[in-house]
């Protein structure tokens, strides 16, 4: 393969496309009352949840920006439309969605076969679920898989038990911005002892130049039941900042245990700052796998709340920079709060091309919380000298009984690995696309095969024309 | 290799100074003995020269009694070619004790390394918060930089903040840290035990040999 061919893929975006706007409703630019009552309304939401969308307006603006992490300066909260629907009504079968919105879906190459397999399927596209599919079984079996808004008009007492328990609207300024202004996600319920074996996917969408999104999704599993969910992104080029503020919770009953597995591939223009939480009850575990390869700012730092013994959770995270000024700031949280609980992060992590990687996490053992284990795992693979990589883990421990263990490591593709590979008859690149592959490949296993194909097909874009 | 006490040093120092530093020059070879206990509350920076290496041992395990804050802000800035530093800090402490320990370990030239050992044991109530830093600018490539802080953990109430920080901005470097945080193992109490000594006994064997 030629490198004048290659020096473009990493940089070039193949999703970067948009549709033509067709759309019924968008609202003005900016964020004040108006504009959070106007959502409100057009969803005809109880009262309850109008006043929950402003008193998190006011602490929203109330809130300082923080001054750690990467600079949101450049990102302007006012030029930004808050919400957009583009079709009138749900539809429950593919050949009722529009023509427009089926193209962008074939364009993005979710195959129908793919969809028949799926036990549901949500599409976001501009703030609003177009698509879903529920299987019938499943619907029989108590399973609820809806985009928010529908959870909310059709299971109030469960939907207004849980909204906001995990995750409350003054928790931190983009979680207050979400609680204002949240539109379509997913409300996932998961009734006692029901184990789904196929997992649910939704994908999202912003298109319109200027668009932010705002999903919120609410996932409740109840006593030992399991679901594996799963969030996979894109977005095409555009040059104004896009801004993706989501909020997901997650209520992991005692003896359940729920897999949630993104693969995050904004385009290069988004500031993606993400609230992900989960509180693990009795016995329970909670999983986050986190694919963390597009964006021009991602700020994401999944946490599991261990509340009662037994809980356990388990964060896979890994994230590449492979753009100049790209910044994946990302990581993990664990806050032991009840005895008998453990907890383990792998965090890694590939900076090339001026890109930088932090990992940023907690690790909190409280007083009482005796007979905990955890253990962190963050490495980092600089891949040239432009490139940066930065780790902050807080290790905050007030309990004896503990076993904790934390490591780090930082280093570049070995020239010695890279000799080994080359002798048996692979070129630089390829060598060094099959160490990174290596390298990822402890979060590659846990994906579904479609996902680990992409994953790994990604990462060797990124990869070619690695030198010069 | 020379051996200096860090009071024999830090009194030749212009008083009225906001922060001490020490220069050890270029081929220089040191080891620096921290003797100051809880005297030494303003930060130290040591600059080391090309080739220059220093060896710096803190070992605050019998603190006088009624000690309140054992604080150490401590820089060892590798600015030359060359130069090569280690650090050991080993503290226990009790009561009501609190440990502060904010070190950069700072590598701005090529060829360095550095590593800093922190060993820590905490009974009753006392507290550890061990800020570490490694940072490596871009033109200090070839750099090998080493963290590591274990500590036991053995008092109720006693607890530990540990916050081992890296930032790297050059590509040629291995760049790692470790933390660690226990209590005794129990297996270890026992096979003390079972050589006839008591288990207090046993406790302070295992605590002296982890600070070795």
């Amino acid at each position: 393969m030629s490198k004048d061919i290659l020096s473009d893929l990493g940089t070039s975006y193949p999703q970067g496309f948009s549709v033509p706007e067709d759309y019924i409703y968008k609202s003005e630019k900016g964020l004040n009352a108006e504009v959070v009552a106007s959502i409100s309304a057009r969803k005809k939401e109880p009262q309850w949840m109008l006043d929950f969308r402003l008193q998190a307006l006011e602490f929203f603006e109330q809130r300082p920006m923080q001054k750690w992490g990467p600079d949101l300066r450049p990102l302007n909260i006012q030029d930004i439309y808050y919400y957009i629907k583009p079709v009138t009504q749900q539809t429950r079968s593919w050949d009722e969605v529009p023509d427009t919105i089926k193209n962008t879906f074939d364009r993005l190459g979710v195959p129908e076969a793919e969809r028949k397999h799926l036990a549901g399927m949500g599409a976001q596209y501009e703030s609003e679920v177009v698509y879903h599919n529920l299987k019938e079984e499943w619907e029989r079996q108590g399973v609820v898989f809806l985009d928010t808004d529908s959870g909310l008009r059709e299971f109030p007492e469960i939907f207004k038990k849980y909204f906001g328990s995990v995750i409350p609207q003054n928790d931190n300024k983009f979680a207050a911005l979400n609680s204002a202004v949240w539109s379509g996600g997913s409300f996932v319920y998961i009734p006692k002892g029901v184990k789904l074996d196929m997992p649910l996917q939704t994908y999202f969408r912003i298109n319109a130049e200027s668009m932010g999104q705002f999903e919120r999704t609410l996932i409740i599993a109840e006593e030992e039941s399991f679901v594996h969910y799963i969030e996979g992104c894109t977005a095409p080029v555009y040059n104004t900042n896009s801004l993706h503020a989501a909020v997901v919770e997650i209520v992991a009953k005692k003896g359940s245990r729920v897999r949630y597995s993104t693969i995050q591939n904004w385009s290069q223009d988004v500031y993606n700052l993400v609230t992900k939480r989960a509180h693990a009850y009795k016995n329970s575990l909670v999983e986050w796998i986190d694919g963390n390869l597009g964006s021009g700012v991602t700020m994401k730092y999944p946490c599991v709340v261990l509340k009662e013994p037994g809980a356990r959770a388990e964060v896979l995270s890994i994230a590449m920079a492979a753009r100049p000024g790209q910044i994946q700031d990302s990581g993990a949280k664990a806050i032991h709060e009840a005895p008998q609980t453990s907890s383990r992060i792998i965090s890694k992590s590939i900076s090339k091309n001026g890109g930088r990687c932090s990992y940023r996490g907690v690790l909190k053992v409280a007083p009482g919380a005796h007979g905990c284990k955890s253990f962190v795992q963050c490495d980092a693979l600089i891949l040239d000298s432009a490139s940066k990589s930065d780790t902050y883990p807080y290790i905050d421990i007030a309990e004896s009984d503990t076993d904790i263990g934390h490591e780090a490591r930082v280093s570049r593709i070995g020239d010695e690995q890279l000799f080994y590979l080359m002798s048996r008859g692979l070129s630089e690149d390829d060598a060094r696309a099959v160490i990174v592959n290596g390298f990822i490949e402890p979060f590659v296993k846990e994906l579904p095969m479609e996902y680990a194909l992409e994953m790994n097909r990604l990462i060797e874009l990124e990869m070619e024309g690695s030198i010069g | 290799m020379i051996e200096q006490k860090l009071s024999a040093l830090l009194c030749q120092q212009a008083t009225g100074q906001k922060i001490f530093q020490l220069h050890i020059e270029a081929g220089a070879q040191v080891i620096i003995e921290d003797d100051m206990g809880s005297a030494l509350q303003m930060p130290l920076t040591i600059h080391l020269q090309r080739n220059s290496e220093v060896i710096y041992r803190l070992r605050a395990v019998n603190q006088e009694p009624g000690l309140a804050l054992l604080q150490r802000i401590l820089t060892i800035d590798l600015a030359q070619e060359g130069a090569r530093a280690q650090v050991q800090v080993n503290v226990a402490a009790r009561s009501s004790e609190r440990v502060v320990l904010k070190t950069l370990q700072h590598h701005r030239a090529p060829h360095t390394t550095s590593e800093m050992v922190i060993k820590g044991v905490f009974l009753d109530a006392a507290e550890l918060v061990s800020d570490n830093l490694i940072r490596i600018e871009p033109e200090a490539q070839h750099t090998g930089a080493r963290e590591m802080n274990k500590n036991l953990i053995l008092g109720d109430r006693a607890r530990v903040k540990s916050i081992p920080k890296i930032e790297v901005e050059a590509d040629q470097v291995t760049c790692e840290h470790g933390a660690a945080i226990s209590r005794i193992s129990e297996q270890d109490l026992f096979y003390v035990q079972s050589r006839g000594l008591s288990r207090e006994l046993a406790q302070e064997l295992l605590i002296e040999a982890f600070l070795q």
